[in-house]
């Protein structure tokens, strides 16, 4: 039997797919990208908190001490994320975590790292709000961080604001397509160059290629699209490079379950996960304080009363991004939209604290709600067990996992939460504005953003690849995705991790002819 | 050989007598054999299940509902249903239709569930000296307060069940917050209550939302000095 062959073989069609994708593509390379979901057409979203609908292209992954969302189509997370597009701050590329050493490569700053954020932010492309696009939570925030003494300005999105309805289903992908997801740039870009997209194919392992010429064999299985447990096909394609984009959650389980055939992983692979410091307060806003306080009336007579209307993410404070402050005890403070399926986890004071009378009472006034997002410095304490024997983890219902990732919160990490939470509390409960809700039905951090668990970096025992996103020991063989970002950001991680991959793949054309691959330069998209 | 006799199930003080795994078992195993004698009668609880067998079933998770997202009585004699508030909770909402819907995949572990939470119920009951009404199952017998009590013993500690009732929990909670056995159009046009209740806005007539007005419109904040076009420096 001949294995399918390509020239370049990418797993995974998120951000860290689909740029690398778009570019080799266009310089002339046969490109496959694998994605373990499945596609859908604009008007194939919902805007429904129906489950099977939504649960189809997003999965919240149950780890240990950890809970993780994360997308499951083509297009990957950016399908599903907020599209808030943050630069991180200049202080972050010169973390030392608990290492004591630099955590970032020696070649990456953010100096060096700006002109990929200008070409990714170009691309998609970024909209800067004015305070007229501000839906009323940004703004409640904005009025509340002013009155406490703070500054706090518009977010920039990936949204073509002449197309949105803030209508605040983001989560469930953009059915007016004002989202600026993969689907509507890279994507369709590397397909007019022949770049071949499968759906619903889930990478099991890679291992060396029987063909020569080529390296690396790619194994998969094909899955039922209506049952993700089901496979329905499998098979090898062989290729002279592999691109690793699977997500933070998929690209170390994947290199773990191929490291018998590849002779060993870099002990770095699925190390180092972090959380990107996310911790969530939910702020339930007394109308009449806000009304009163901050001078905010949105009708006669209404002062907010408006949590599910506009875009998810509008408003932030740089405020606590002091860069002469001390590692983990900085923190971006943005206003958040969640919708109700995660109404179980805000708690009140007394017992029982996240169900019963008081918690019914306290979602009663849901439409006042104002959630807070602050992302602080983690200390890259998660780390991947044993890989399950298929896929990236285990499918206990629709849109529901169970992984190995474990988290165990460090005190660096427990002081920036402790900190972060202060800085919540002082903004939204000034003088009675609101009271303030932390998550208490679990004990389990909640993350929005994985990361780092296949970093970059300049020491071979702490990052598995090297500055140049190639896995160390396998030559022809690199990650490009969430999993290569080596710490927390203290923004949404959306453009730094399509600005890391803008580079890469700027590196990937460069090296291609390394690995047999001949490619010609490339515009952007 | 006796096995992980000195894993406790429930380390709480509330419940006074401890708990293995072995006593455990065999107080599951006692009851089931119980249950299948006696008028409560085992079946698998679904939404249009009928007859004394799945009532049992069906009450135990109702009441278990209600305690998470309390509701009113449906209807004088309504055992499930502690009655400690006014207006629709978790069952109205359609707790049992979410624990039955079969894209969740769910229904198969109900029966155990309840099982489990009844032996709970059952020695909550012996340790605090209560007297159970035997006509109904013994989680339901409880009150409002009892139930709390120990749902509080099994859902705020991190005994091996915990879990467990937290994913049977959070499907309560789906019913109520999201109605997510229906599509959002159907349930807010049918006046879902948990929708209602938390005043999940309606869509426009065809069915989409968006909203034209949502900004204040109005500078409320003054930019970090240090950010460039939104970003920080």
């Amino acid at each position: 039997m001949t294995n399918e062959t390509t020239d370049v073989l990418i797993i995974g069609t998120g951000f860290g797919g689909s740029i690398p994708g778009y570019y080799l593509a266009a310089g002339g390379a046969r490109v496959i990208m694998l994605e373990r979901g499945p596609r859908l057409s604009t008007d194939e979203f919902t805007q429904s908190l129906q489950v099977g609908g939504f649960t189809r292209i997003v999965d919240s992954i149950s780890g240990t001490g950890i809970d993780v969302t994360a997308g499951n189509c083509v297009g990957g997370s950016s399908v599903v994320y907020y599209a808030a597009s943050l630069r991180a701050p200049s202080f972050v590329f010169e973390r030392r975590g608990t290492l004591g050493r630099r955590i970032w490569p020696a070649s990456i700053t953010r100096h060096t790292l700006n002109k990929w954020y200008r070409r990714i932010e170009e691309a998609l492309p970024v909209s800067q709000l004015s305070w007229d696009d501000v839906p009323y939570a940004g703004g409640v925030f904005a009025a509340a961080c002013t009155r406490a003494g703070h500054t706090c300005q518009p977010v920039p999105v990936a949204v073509d604001l002449t197309r949105c309805t803030n209508c605040n289903w983001m989560a469930n992908g953009c059915i007016f397509d004002a989202k600026r997801s993969m689907l509507l740039n890279y994507i369709p870009g590397a397909e007019a160059f022949g770049a071949k997209i499968r759906p619903l194919h889930e990478v099991q392992s890679i291992q060396p290629a029987q063909t020569a010429g080529y390296r690396y064999a790619v194994s998969y299985r094909q899955l039922d699209p209506n049952d993700y447990n089901k496979s329905v096909g499998s098979g090898f394609i062989e290729a002279k490079m592999v691109i690793v984009a699977a997500g933070t959650m998929g690209t170390p389980v994947i290199l773990q379950r191929s490291a018998p055939f590849l002779g060993g992983m870099p002990p770095a692979v699925g190390r180092y996960f972090s959380a990107n410091g996310d911790r969530v307060t939910v702020a339930a806003l007394d109308e009449s304080k806000v009304h009163d306080l901050l001078g905010l009336e949105r009708a006669p007579g209404v002062a907010y009363d408006a949590f599910p209307i506009g875009k998810p993410i509008s408003s932030m404070t740089f405020d606590y991004l002091d860069p002469s402050a001390p590692e983990f005890s900085r923190f971006g403070l943005q206003q958040i939209y969640f919708p109700p399926i995660t109404n179980i986890l805000p708690g009140v004071d007394e017992p029982p604290v996240w169900f019963g009378i008081d918690k019914r009472e306290l979602t009663s006034r849901w439409r006042s709600w104002l959630t807070v997002l602050a992302m602080t410095e983690d200390a890259n304490e998660g780390f991947f067990g044993p890989p399950p024997e298929t896929g990236d983890f285990t499918r206990i219902g629709p849109g529901a996992a169970a992984g190995q990732l474990r988290y165990d919160i460090s005190p660096e990490t427990t002081h920036g939460f402790d900190l972060s939470d202060a800085a919540s509390r002082s903004i939204m409960t000034l003088d009675g504005l609101a009271s303030l809700h932390l998550v208490k039905s679990t004990k389990k951090i909640q993350c929005a953003h994985p990361l780092a668990s296949c970093r970059i970096g300049d020491d071979p025992e702490t990052s598995a690849l090297d500055d140049q996103h190639e896995l160390r020991g396998h030559p022809g063989i690199f990650v490009t995705d969430a999993s290569s970002v080596p710490t927390s950001l203290c923004v949404n991680p959306s453009l730094t991790i399509g600005a890391l991959a803008e580079r890469a793949s700027s590196i990937l054309l460069r090296r291609a002819a390394e690995y047999g691959v001949a490619v010609k330069p490339v515009p952007q998209p | 050989m006796i096995e992980h006799e000195d894993e406790r199930l429930a380390p709480s003080t509330e419940i006074s007598f401890r708990f293995t795994r072995r006593s455990f078992l065999v107080r599951t195993a006692a009851l089931a054999a119980a249950w299948t004698m006696s008028p409560w009668r085992i079946g698998v609880p679904s939404a249009s299940g009928k007859g004394l067998g799945h009532r049992a079933i069906t009450q135990t998770l109702e009441a278990f509902a209600d305690t998470l997202i309390p509701g009113q009585k449906r209807f004088l004699g309504d055992r499930a249903i502690a009655g400690v508030v006014s207006g629709a909770g978790a069952v109205q909402a359609g707790a049992i239709e979410m624990m039955n819907f079969p894209p969740l995949g769910f229904r198969p572990a109900l029966l155990g569930l309840a099982l489990i939470l009844n032996v709970y119920a059952l020695l909550y009951a012996l340790s605090h000296k209560i007297v159970l009404d035997p006509t109904v199952a013994p989680f339901v017998a409880l009150d409002f307060g009892s139930r709390t009590a120990l749902l509080l013993t099994i859902l705020d500690t991190d005994g091996p069940d915990r879990s467990a009732f937290y994913a049977l929990a959070s499907v309560s909670f789906v019913a109520y917050h999201t109605a997510g056995y229906l599509s959002t159009v159907d349930a807010i046009r049918d006046g879902h209550p948990g929708l209602a209740a938390i005043g999940f806005p309606p869509p426009d007539p065809d069915g989409l939302w968006r909203f034209p007005e949502f900004s204040y419109r109005r500078v409320l904040a003054v930019a970090h000095p240090h950010s460039h076009r939104g970003n920080p420096a």
